[in-house]
């Protein structure tokens, strides 16, 4: 896993990238105190309520793929929001994700995502 | 002369005049019902005065300064957060409802005994049944998440009182796991202002809170239409398991599994 986290984020900094109560909160399966950066490529892309889910495969140092599974807030909230559709991101895209991991497997709760050439996508 | 008097004290204590004879419209039947239909987007929630978080879960407010009594922080310490009825797509109910960004409708109200609310969020749709009304009322054991709804307006203001609530793991708040019981009284009390639509909420509780919780939060009147349907997705709300510790999230949760403490007044005995 050492191999995955790109990016800590001292708690202060965390406070002010996540607007603590502007949305639902990611569920408590995600550590709130600690920020990981991951880039990666998508496999499958679920838009839907309560919590689309975006897999994607992320290459350790030593060439093994691992997939990694990134949790957004509400579908609804994000096409409002964000202007996020079904079609946002599409299997093959390249992706950076920053967000919270979970205590358990290989997954996060999305705060700021970025495509392949860095434009700022969440 | 007594006949007299004796009209004149029933006049003052009975109303009785000859003026009364003649059936005048009261008060409540020639002010206009307030008009509150229409979408509304959330503004946020306030306290005191103050901004607060929409949400109550610990994330945000130490769970003990809420007025949990001892039986709910039992059952909060206690409780699997795995068998969260949330993750089977069960939805959120008053006053959890509110905790979560979603926009909703009051529907324009066609018929005098009823108001229809319609929310993004879980595709809920609350009937509030206006004074008036020939709905029947909820058995004994007619208990459900939304529970039966009783609305009446104040002047501007539309008042709902709503019970017969189901017990729920999270009909509190339903991203911490705070319960309600079969015994939860919510009161909502709206008012449009301009553009915007107050709410003023006081819940009760008393297995769970041993005093009422009262917050307010207003929403701003939008063109933007509701996302319907919201359609969620069983195996998608129950995909947050996979990330849960096998020893369940409260070892994670200091706070809750070893120091919670409440404060509920101690009880007479006989009481």
């Amino acid at each position: 896993m050492r191999f995955f986290i790109a990016t800590l984020l001292a708690a202060t900094l965390a406070a002010t990238v996540v607007p603590a109560y502007a949305h639902h909160a990611n569920g408590p399966s995600f550590d709130e105190k600690k920020h990981v950066t991951l880039t990666g490529t998508v496999t499958k892309f679920i838009f839907r309520n309560p919590h689309p889910y975006l897999y994607f495969d992320v290459t350790e140092r030593n060439g093994q793929k691992t997939e990694w599974v990134i949790e957004f807030n509400g579908a609804t909230i994000i096409s409002k929001s964000k202007g996020w559709s079904k079609d946002t991101v599409k299997p093959g895209d390249v992706i950076t994700a920053t967000g919270r991991p979970s205590f358990v497997g290989h997954a996060m709760h999305v705060d700021v995502m970025t495509r392949g050439d860095g434009t700022k996508i969440y | 002369m007594v006949k007299i008097l004796a009209c004149v004290m029933f006049v003052l204590l009975a109303g009785c005049s000859s003026s009364t004879d003649v059936a005048t419209p009261s008060k409540a039947d020639t002010t206009p019902t307030p008009n509150l239909s229409g979408i509304w987007a959330r503004k946020g929630c306030v306290k005191d005065g103050k901004s607060i978080p929409c949400l109550l879960g610990p994330q945000f407010v130490d769970p003990e300064t809420l007025p949990f009594t001892h039986r709910a922080l039992a059952f909060i310490e206690a409780f699997d957060e795995a068998l969260n009825p949330k993750y089977e797509c069960s939805p959120a109910s008053m006053p959890s409802l509110l905790a979560d960004p979603y926009d909703f409708r009051i529907e324009p109200q066609t018929v005098p005994d009823r108001l229809t609310f319609t929310y993004e969020k879980d595709d809920i749709v609350r009937t509030i049944w206006m004074e008036g009304h020939q709905h029947p009322e909820p058995t004994v054991y007619d208990l459900t998440i939304q529970g039966h709804s009783h609305g009446h307006y104040e002047g501007n203001d539309l008042v709902i009182e709503t019970n017969k609530f189901a017990f729920n793991p999270m009909g509190l708040e339903d991203n911490s796991n705070f319960p309600s019981s079969t015994q939860k009284r919510v009161v909502e009390r709206y008012r449009r202002e301009g553009n915007l639509l107050k709410l003023d909420v006081t819940v009760e509780d008393p297995l769970i809170i041993y005093e009422p919780i009262r917050f307010s939060e207003e929403w701003e009147a939008t063109d933007k239409p509701l996302v319907l349907p919201y359609d969620c997705d069983l195996q998608q709300s129950q995909e947050p398991r996979k990330y849960m510790p096998p020893g369940g999230l409260n070892s994670l949760r200091k706070p809750i599994k070893t120091t919670l403490h409440s404060n509920e007044p101690k009880q007479e005995a006989g009481k």
